[in-house]
């Protein structure tokens, strides 16, 4: 073989191996890790958490018992069906459950205050740890629950029923006259640039949940 | 001599192109098991809000669109197009779209026509599903450095069902409010009715 015909062959070995090598990484790459769901979900759960343990100390304790309407969760009922979410959801992704923790007559139990800003921290604290405990192997385990088929998917269902009472809460929270309070942190922020930046000028703030 | 160099550049060229072929293939299909697929339920998730948005927007009477509990608070179609504007926004950005926003300024305040703002939801939320259906697993991970120094797409992913959830729960307090009850929850009860529960 001459070295014209070597370097031929060495050139078109050196080409597979390296597109090889690219291909193993990427799947590596995509199948060791791509994204860390647990992570994700206790960063969603953190943030949740801040904003409802604010708004329910935000809310007097008289609107407790307020509702929208004959038949549908009253403030305090809605805090506590969180609660009662991030408690019993979390169980079922394998994680020892509450003690003495059931559903049933949970969102009734209490209509005080501070029972529930305790109850709050203490179920996302809760739905956190556990979330935090799970292996990437338990994230793909079958769960009895035809809706939410394996414990990634509980997992991902714990954030966003968190999400969307809290959404709830801040429009109950509207209605009886309560600012969220990073909003209204937000507007003082923004009224000081404002203030600073030209005190003549009153810009129109843009609308808010 | 010169006929067997040729045959082995021959042979070493088809068995390069065999090998590239093959990994490309794979990369496209990208057929590695994630460690939990979160896309599916990213997918299902989406399509029950996109249904449930649609079907309360068209529950809610027109002359109720610019409803809000509060001065200086989003109305009814406020909220929608504040959520149909973020689908819009953040599937463009999962697609790595052009640099110009696809949501013009004051979209949100734009119109407060019924039927246009169900257009708009219908349109984002496709546009999102779309998305990130084409997304492959390894996707999950490109940064987005827009959103944070750590931030990825998969953190989009999450922002775009969450945020989604979370104004679900505020427009079904609007309903309320407003002696709507939502559709699903009404079926649901005459459902019950049906049964004698």
């Amino acid at each position: 073989m001459t070295r014209f015909g070597l370097s031929i062959l060495v050139l078109c070995l050196a080409f597979v191996g390296a597109v090889s090598r690219s291909s193993g990484q990427g799947a590596q790459a995509a199948g060791s890790a791509s994204f860390n769901v647990r992570q994700g979900a206790v960063a969603e759960l953190k943030e949740a958490q801040q904003e409802l343990v604010s708004l329910a100390q935000a809310m007097p304790a008289e609107k407790y018992t307020w509702r929208p309407a004959e038949g549908i969760r009253s403030v305090a009922e809605v805090y506590l069906h969180v609660c009662a979410g991030n408690f019993g959801l979390t169980a079922l992704t394998g994680v020892p459950a509450k003690p003495g923790f059931k559903f049933q007559g949970f969102e009734k139990s209490t209509t005080d205050k501070k029972q529930i800003v305790d109850l709050l921290n203490e179920c996302f604290a809760f739905a956190e740890n556990g979330i935090s405990s799970l292996s990437d192997a338990d994230l793909s385990k079958p769960v009895k629950w035809d809706e939410y088929p394996t414990v990634g998917d509980v997992v991902l269902h714990i954030v966003a029923h968190a999400h969307e009472h809290l959404g709830q809460s801040i429009a109950y929270a509207r209605m009886n006259g309560v600012v969220p309070p990073w909003t209204a942190a937000a507007n003082q922020r923004r009224a000081q640039r404002q203030q600073q930046a030209a005190p003549q000028s009153q810009a129109a703030r843009p609308p808010q949940n | 001599m010169r006929k067997i160099q040729i045959s082995l550049l021959a042979i070493g060229l088809v068995f390069a192109g065999t090998v590239a072929r093959a990994a490309a293939q794979q990369s496209a299909k990208d057929t590695t098991a994630p460690s939990y697929d979160m896309k599916a339920q990213a997918l299902v998730d989406l399509d029950g809000l996109h249904k449930q948005f649609v079907s309360l927007a068209e529950a809610i009477p027109a002359d109720k669109f610019t409803w809000r509990p509060a001065a200086g608070v989003r109305s009814i179609a406020e909220v929608y197009l504040h959520v149909a504007g973020e689908n819009l926004r953040w599937a463009s950005d999962l697609e790595a779209a052009p640099a110009a926003s696809p949501v013009a300024k004051g979209y949100e305040e734009s119109t407060t026509e019924k039927a246009k703002i169900i257009d708009e939801l219908n349109k984002s939320f496709s546009s999102a599903h779309a998305a990130i259906e084409k997304m492959a697993n390894a996707d999950f991970a490109k940064p987005m450095k827009k959103y944070g120094p750590d931030a990825n797409a998969g953190d989009i992913v999450y922002l775009i069902v969450m945020h989604t959830h979370e104004h679900l729960g505020q427009s079904i307090a609007y309903a309320r409010m407003n002696g709507v009850v939502p559709p699903w929850t009404a079926a649901q009860q005459a459902q019950q009715k049906k049964s004698g529960n």
